[in-house]
């Protein structure tokens, strides 16, 4: 699948020494990779063993963003890979540098972002000695990462930088690591430098596979499409929403999935699985053929998977082999990329127009309501108020748990890299520096953290970070006082019986503001909603908009854990 | 269930840790592993193991990573005694 082009240069790429025979230290020769592979920006922190890389960064015209904790170093750079479909690059020193950048390994891993990681290392003779700031950073990545290398010999780096980006961004993408020995990066490399061009051959869709889909759709009496990460990750938005037009077919989402139609499209029956709409899970169950693009049968997703979708044949379609038949047998596989395989199918399709009627009649049945009960303010409808003001959605970078299930169900999303999620790993902290990688990469968009009380906490730091870059990130903290989904999972499945969910003991969030020098304010009545919604957007600068929520509020429908789709658990 | 696989791998460092480490995580039970040198730049690992999971899925996902170069899926093992032989692997 990868073939590769050996070039050799004589000069270095950034304007370095131009004597017969260039001389270049280690950090040198990767600065000068990571700006041949593209690279403007980095988050990162320095630290003893990767010193000399940021010796070398002054001056290199790289924009380095100092984070204030290496974990939202590798989650900004996974915000940044998410929005721009290149990898975010981030770097930290060895030792606990490297091991607090392994749950932003972990979250670009499980929702397939592309990613470049460079970790200091102790010097080779000090390896394996348990020396200062020494671990074994190559070890505790394996299960986590999509490649990895310790770099051994200081000629081997630009190659080696050259396909860490190539594995990182093609294909299915991933975080790769790459481990820099304090030894290599101050060693002195004389002579050419050796560079390599990978082209990645992504597999063709069979044309059997395609043929077989092709008889399937068009002999389905009730057909449905879910709609998957794939199709933003792969870059096929438009591709799959000129299928959707062309074959009118019913369509859901994974939480990963949202945008890849408007959410207001007329064929979107809803977000499916544990917190989806009805309509969509209702849809999923009583389908006859289930056509599955660029998504992987999460269990948030599929809910019991023996009773998923129990009358449907599969068409599954992605580019990774390995999700194939890997928790859903598929009737009929497509591997290969989206774009080709969504050209050539749905051109000839015949539901049932008594299907087509029932879905819109699911969705208008299971529309979701905004006349809640109470005094307070009702999340859901700020949520849909906040993703419609302004003339185009924004992006909305959340964090975990309820306010994220609220800001899936209720946002609208006209495409999905205006969506960004925790979904895999689900990291509680991801939504503060994925809203910095965000607007890193994209400056002249309207950026929004939704986060909660319990996740703000989890990366609060980089309060410092917007400050110190100016970055233009506006927050919604919706503050229930407590750690609010595993609250409702202990009310609903553990009889009340709470435990270490009370955060009734939150600092002032208006304080903290202010002391990173962050405009606030503070609302808890419905009549302030509107107000603040326009304060927030039109403020220049960041500003967080601190709502007081019901600490009692339950996310709902849910499905319970191990059961069907459509028994699912509403609000009494 | 029993699956046997002959799986090539580069030979770049923590190719052999990266393919076992998949074995395991992905619940497969690593009952035999015979490494050896193979032809050209490369090793050669015979890995049997047991699950309750497919063996071809098990193939996909070894060659899902960059270290393997290719993993065949075996005809299933019969009912002899497993041969440990992790000592080649170690040495």
């Amino acid at each position: 699948m990868m073939a590769s082009v050996t070039e050799t240069t004589d000069a270095p790429a950034n304007g370095g020494q131009t004597a017969a025979t260039p001389v270049q230290s280690g950090s040198q020769l990767l600065i000068d990779a990571l700006l041949r592979n593209g690279v403007r920006h980095i988050f990162g922190y320095p630290g003893g063993a990767i010193m000399p890389l940021y010796d070398a960064l002054v001056g290199s015209g790289l924009s380095h963003f100092l984070c204030r904790h290496e974990q939202a170093a590798a989650l900004a750079a996974d915000g940044y890979g998410r929005v721009t479909r290149k990898a975010g690059v981030c770097i930290a020193t060895s030792g606990p540098g490297a091991t607090n950048l392994v749950t932003g390994i972990a979250n670009a891993f499980m929702d397939s972002s592309p990613m470049v990681v460079i970790t200091g290392q102790v010097p080779g003779p000090l390896q394996g000695t348990d020396a200062f700031q020494e671990v074994d950073i190559f070890g505790i990545t394996l299960p986590v990462v999509k490649h990895s290398y310790i770099i051994r010999e200081v000629a081997e780096i630009p190659r080696i930088v050259d396909e860490a980006f190539h594995i990182a961004e093609s294909g299915r993408p991933g975080p790769v690591l790459i481990d820099f020995p304090k030894d290599i990066s101050v060693a002195m490399h004389h002579g050419p430098v050796v560079t390599e061009r990978f082209e990645f051959r992504p597999p063709v869709p069979d044309t059997g596979s395609l043929r077989a889909a092709n008889e399937m759709l068009a002999t389905a009496r009730r057909p449905l499409v879910i709609a998957g990460g794939g199709i933003d990750i792969s870059n096929s938005v438009g591709v799959f929403r000129e299928f959707v037009q062309r074959s009118g077919l019913p369509v859901a989402a994974t939480l990963r999935g949202l945008g890849a139609i408007p959410t207001d499209h007329p064929c979107f029956v809803g977000m499916l699985g544990m917190h989806g709409n009805a309509a969509a899970n209702h849809a999923v169950q009583n389908c006859d053929v289930l056509m599955v693009v660029g998504a992987r049968f999460d269990d948030r997703a599929t809910g019991q998977l023996k009773t998923f979708a129990p009358s449907a044949r599969v068409i599954h379609i992605d580019i990774d082999p390995a999700e194939i038949s890997k928790l859903r047998k598929a009737d009929v596989a497509v591997v290969g990329e989206l774009e080709p395989a969504l050209n050539a199918l749905g051109h000839e399709v015949h539901p049932r127009q008594s299907w087509i009627r029932q879905c819109r009649a699911w969705v208008k049945e299971f529309a979701w309501r905004y006349d809640a009960p109470g005094q307070g303010i009702y999340a859901p409808r700020l949520l849909r108020d906040l993703s419609r003001a302004g003339e185009e959605s924004p992006l909305i970078a959340c964090d975990v748990g309820q306010h994220q299930m609220w800001v899936a169900q209720h946002c609208q999303f006209d495409e999905p890299s205006k969506h960004l999620s925790s979904g895999g790993l689900g990291t509680m902290g991801f939504g503060l520096p994925a809203a910095i990688g965000a607007k890193v990469a994209r400056p002249d968009s309207n950026v929004i953290c939704v986060t909660g009380d319990g996740s703000i906490m989890m990366n609060l730091q980089e309060l410092a970070t917007l400050r110190r870059y100016d970055i233009d990130v506006k927050i919604v903290l919706l503050d229930n006082s407590a750690l609010g989904l595993v609250r409702q999972w202990q009310e609903i499945f553990f009889a009340g019986n709470y435990s270490e969910v009370d955060l009734s003991d939150n600092p002032d969030f208006g304080a903290i503001a202010q002391a990173f020098g962050i405009q606030s304010r503070c609302i808890d009545k419905p009549a302030e909603v509107d107000g603040a919604l326009e304060w927030l957007l039109g403020t220049e600068g960041s500003a967080l908009l601190h709502v007081k929520i019901d600490p009692m509020e339950n996310v709902w429908p849910l499905v319970p854990p191990g059961h069907a789709n459509h028994k699912m658990m509403k609000a009494k | 269930m029993q699956h046997q696989l002959r799986i090539q791998l580069r030979s770049n460092e923590g190719a052999v840790l990266r393919t076992l480490g998949l074995i395991q995580r992905r619940g497969y039970r690593l009952e035999s592993c015979n490494l050896a040198e193979a032809s050209g730049d490369g090793r050669r690992m015979d890995v049997k193991v047991t699950s309750e999971r497919s063996g071809a899925l098990l193939k996909r996902q070894l060659e899902r990573l960059h270290d393997v170069l290719w993993a065949d899926l075996e005809q299933p093992a019969g009912q002899a005694g497993n041969t440990a032989n992790i000592r080649s692997l170690l040495s």
